[in-house]
């Protein structure tokens, strides 16, 4: 790593470790209110790491104190092998190898585009180095301009080739894609992604927004009252949840309550399916989870419910059932069938595939909270 | 399951190294983080900006018997009550201009709109003696205008100049600049959806700008109004020359004339707590105003209000404004400078005079800038109990008059001064400590406009935090910088009381000639410098005028 053109030597040298980042039992406080409590994570090298969770779940503040800006309470923080942030040390943010793009990028707006990416680097071989980041980032040409000059998508790539010019060990995006508009956000976080695939830089991305989590990250952790609910991979995130909250806040969900009568599992909208071989608690209630998706509506008088509202979505209408019990369901269907509003329904649980069961807010079986192994 | 350690597995566990007791914790958050010598500098110019108050108070209470006495003599209650009476008629007064005036520049077709906003600013460069002594001359007895009623019309009397009505008069066209000034930098950045709003809502545009407008405009109304009325208490020039007596003048002759020393420092007391009580009330009637003070910038064209046949009349009224505040002033000096070449008059510019103020002002404005940054960076990066007592500390300077800064630092330097009594160095502490408020204020309103990621971003890319605040920040806040400096020369070139009690002996300063000649009633001395200083101090004064914009 010695010897790159225009990088000065902050990084972590010599510790040879797979692991880029790696937080332990993080704490942090502001006053009264516990931002990030027994905070733990793992990022291996090249990984993007999606953090996601509503507003105010600390995730913001998380990244803050990998980046060095916020002082921990508690815990430990290491990057590639070194401790940067315990309860003895704190290297401030200009110490560690770590780059933070925000969510307005704080580009210098009295410096051109050049002058912001070069930045950080020594004058020896700055010039390089520059063309060659604004290059990766697709930029090249608009060396001279001002940020001001320059479009959201634009600015957003500069703060990111800024960030990326002194090759941090790991990368953390404030909510990159928020200040974008919609149209533009879809493309580029495309853009992004390959972008810190190509770099091959480890990357935590902090985002509220799940579909950008699921499309982001190779892991998505999910964020709660400053905890981690559930750490996995995207497909397993959103089809596995470990609690009740993550399940919820993934993706739309409804939890049906279900009788276990022999070994079938019924519920008010017609059995569900378990893995073979499930075994359910003896005591407390049980749930079953299903998604818009799981439910299939047919118009009938002897319906178990009646449709409340329809949301039509082009491709496909979401339904608001009201079962008999007084339970209220989300169902999509195609849009070649459309059922109106009063129209009792006969409402089923789709057979196939296995469904998801939870009890006081957690899955049965239990599913781990870090559930990949790197 | 890999959940990667156990909690507390590598941390050593043990009274010494719990988390409480570690060193980092014993310091506020703030004093972890922030290098530590800029607190320090910053609690450095907060106590020395209170040294003079601390002075007084000793000073007065060292003979406390004394003291009592002159604050509960019935004179001094008269001087509360004539000083009173003063700053409610300027407040009002200027009130009563400055928000017409600015409402009809920044909102309607007014005719030569811009020359108005640009001329209404400007007698704030016309010190209150100046523009005292141009009244007397121009309007007192024996004064231009009577000579030119006299002989045609035989009118041998004009109404009284002097006392109240002349003191009101006077200061209120040259400080209603103030007023002018927050309310029109308010009227730019006023939401122009609330007022389509209301109109939308059924409301005529009267009701409109009365019920919705106008109510936001309180707090900048309240924020002029007060720098107006402190700008009263404190006056000094004004009032002497047209022998309305008030606190300041009498402080003065207690101290220049009987000596009485003691008696000067407690009547510089109750000068202060006014000022304070009027600081006090400001802030409380903006508590609770609070709420109508959350307009962002606006961005989009706002409608311009036709004024139709209302043309005529607020063309005169902006034009009388100026005519009265700008050209009187003006036209007065150059009356007596011409007369005065005429007559052969020698050294009508006094180019010494004019050196030692630039150079005074100039020293005053970098000092005072310097001092500034600190506390303005702490106040705002570190908001925080001893950040906001630093500022406040800092703002001294604002409830205290000139004259009682001059006599704090009078006592300071002949009892602890080690021969800085009548330096420079201590007329440009006087100068510190009286602008520091007004440098602070603009720095700080620049530096709030900084992203504070900005810094971080510049520091996560491996800059320290000194490199990355003249990297980033300074280039960022520069204008404002310049605005705190060209704010401070201009103040301190204008400032007489403390001037006149500190200054070096041997080195006079243009406000102090203008006043050597005004005392004596010589106007035609008294021109050439005040021209000088109108001049010198308008230039800078322009260019801020200038680039002062609405934001588009």
């Amino acid at each position: 790593m010695i010897g790159l053109p225009g990088l000065r030597k902050r990084r972590s040298e010599g510790v040879q470790t797979d692991i880029a980042l790696r937080c332990s039992g993080v704490s942090k406080s502001f006053d009264a209110t516990i931002a990030v409590e027994e905070f733990d994570i793992e990022v291996k090298r090249g990984q993007i790491l999606a953090l996601v969770g509503p507003s105010g779940c600390g995730k913001t503040t998380v990244l803050r104190m990998i980046a060095g800006l916020e002082v921990l309470d508690t815990g430990c923080i290491e990057i590639g092998g070194q401790v940067v942030a315990s309860n003895e040390r704190h290297s401030g943010p200009d110490k560690r190898s770590v780059g933070i793009v925000f969510q307005d990028y704080a580009l210098f707006p009295h410096m051109t585009v050049k002058a912001n990416v070069g930045y950080g680097l020594d004058r020896k071989g700055r010039e390089e180095r520059v063309k060659e980041v604004l290059e990766l980032v697709g930029l090249n040409g608009l060396g001279e301009r001002l940020p001001s000059e320059l479009s959201g998508g634009q600015q957003q790539r500069v703060a990111l080739a800024r960030t990326l010019a002194l090759r941090p060990d790991v990368l953390l995006l404030d909510e990159p894609f928020s200040n974008l508009d919609a149209g533009l956000r879809e493309h580029v976080r495309a853009e992004i992604r390959d972008i810190l695939k190509a770099a091959g830089t480890t990357t935590v991305f902090v985002t509220h927004d799940q579909q950008e989590a699921l499309f982001m990250g190779d892991l998505v952790g999910v964020q709660v009252d400053g905890r981690i609910e559930q750490v996995d991979v995207p497909e397993l995130v959103f089809h596995r949840p470990a609690t009740n909250f993550v399940a919820r806040f993934m993706g739309m969900a409804d939890f049906l309550p279900v009788e276990p009568l022999g070994n079938r599992l019924v519920t008010e909208v017609g059995p569900a399916r378990a893995v073979p071989g499930f075994v359910p608690p003896e005591t407390a209630p049980l749930e079953v989870m299903a998604r818009p998706d799981d439910f299939v509506l047919a118009p009938s008088e002897d319906g178990q419910g009646v449709v409340i509202s329809r949301v039509f979505q082009g491709w496909a209408y979401t339904y608001e059932v009201e079962l008999n019990s007084g339970l209220r369901i989300h169902c999509q269907m195609p849009h070649l069938l459309t059922i109106e509003v009063g129209q009792r329904v006969l409402v089923n649980l789709r057979r196939d595939h296995p469904q998801m069961f939870f009890s006081a807010g957690h899955a049965v079986p239990e599913v781990p909270r870090y559930g990949y192994q790197p | 399951m890999n959940r990667p350690r156990v909690k507390g597995e590598q941390q050593p566990v043990g009274p010494g190294f719990s988390s409480r007791s570690s060193p980092r914790r014993l310091l506020p958050p703030g004093l972890r983080r922030e290098p530590l010598t800029l607190w320090l500098c910053a609690i450095a110019v907060a106590v020395a900006a209170a040294l003079p108050a601390i002075y007084l108070a000793v000073r007065a209470a060292d003979s406390s018997g004394t003291t009592l006495d002159v604050i509960l003599d019935p004179d001094t209650v008269g001087l509360l009550s004539r000083s009173i009476q003063l700053i409610i008629l300027v407040t009002l007064g200027s009130v009563l201009i400055a928000v017409p005036l600015a409402w009809l520049t920044v909102r309607t077709d007014l005719p030569f709109k811009r020359l108005w906003g640009v001329a209404a600013v400007l007698p704030l460069v016309i010190p209150s003696y100046v523009g005292a002594l141009a009244f007397i001359s121009a309007l007192g007895p024996k004064g231009l205008l009577q000579g030119w009623l006299e002989t045609p019309f035989g009118v041998d009397r004009l109404p009284d100049l002097y006392g109240l009505t002349g003191a009101t008069a006077v200061l209120t066209l040259l400080s209603y600049p103030y007023v002018f000034l927050t309310v029109r930098a308010s009227l730019w950045r006023v939401e122009p959806e609330m007022e389509e709003a209301s109109r939308s809502l059924g409301r005529s545009p009267w009701h409109t700008f009365r019920r919705v407008t106008l109510p936001m405009l309180y707090p900048a109304i309240g924020a002029g109004a007060l720098l107006v009325a402190l700008y009263t208490l404190s006056d000094f020039g004004a009032v002497a020359l047209l022998r309305y007596d008030t606190f300041t003048w009498t402080i003065y002759s207690e101290y220049n004339s009987s000596f009485n020393r003691v008696g000067a420092a407690a009547l510089s007391l109750v000068l202060l707590g006014v000022a304070v009580s009027l600081i006090l009330v400001e802030a409380g009637a903006r508590r609770r105003a609070r709420y109508y003070a959350g307009a962002n910038s606006a961005r989009r064209d706002r409608r311009i209000v036709r004024l139709g046949r209302w043309r005529t009349p607020a063309s005169v009224f902006s034009g009388a404004v100026t005519l009265l505040a700008l050209g009187v002033p003006v036209f007065v000096l150059l009356y007596w400078l011409v007369r005065g070449l005429n007559a052969g008059e020698s050294e009508l510019f006094d180019l010494g005079a004019l050196c030692n103020s630039v150079q005074f002002s100039t020293y005053a404005a970098v000092a005072t800038v310097i001092a500034a940054v600190p506390i303005s960076v702490l106040s705002v990066r570190r908001p925080g109990l001893l950040s906001a007592v630093i500022e406040r500390f800092s703002y001294v300077g604002f409830a205290m008059p000139g004259i009682a800064v001059g006599l704090g630092l009078v006592f300071f330097g002949i009892r602890y001064g080690f021969g800085l009594y009548q330096t420079t160095y201590l007329l440009v502490f006087a100068y510190v400590v009286l602008f520091l408020p007004v440098a602070v204020g603009t720095i700080r309103s620049s530096l709030l406009q900084v992203n504070p990621r900005m810094e971080e971003a510049a520091m996560s890319l491996g800059r320290s935090r000194i490199w990355a605040f003249f990297t980033v920040t300074v280039p960022i806040i520069r204008p404002g910088l310049a605005a705190a400096a060209v704010m401070v020369f201009l103040l301190t070139m204008k400032e007489l009381p403390a001037t006149l009690i500190l200054g070096p002996i041997e080195s006079r300063t243009l406000a102090t000639s203008i006043w050597t000649a005004a005392e004596e009633a010589f106007f035609a001395r008294a021109a050439g410098p005040s021209l000088l200083l109108i001049v010198a101090a308008a230039a800078p004064m322009t260019f801020l005028v200038l680039r002062e914009r609405p934001r588009t």
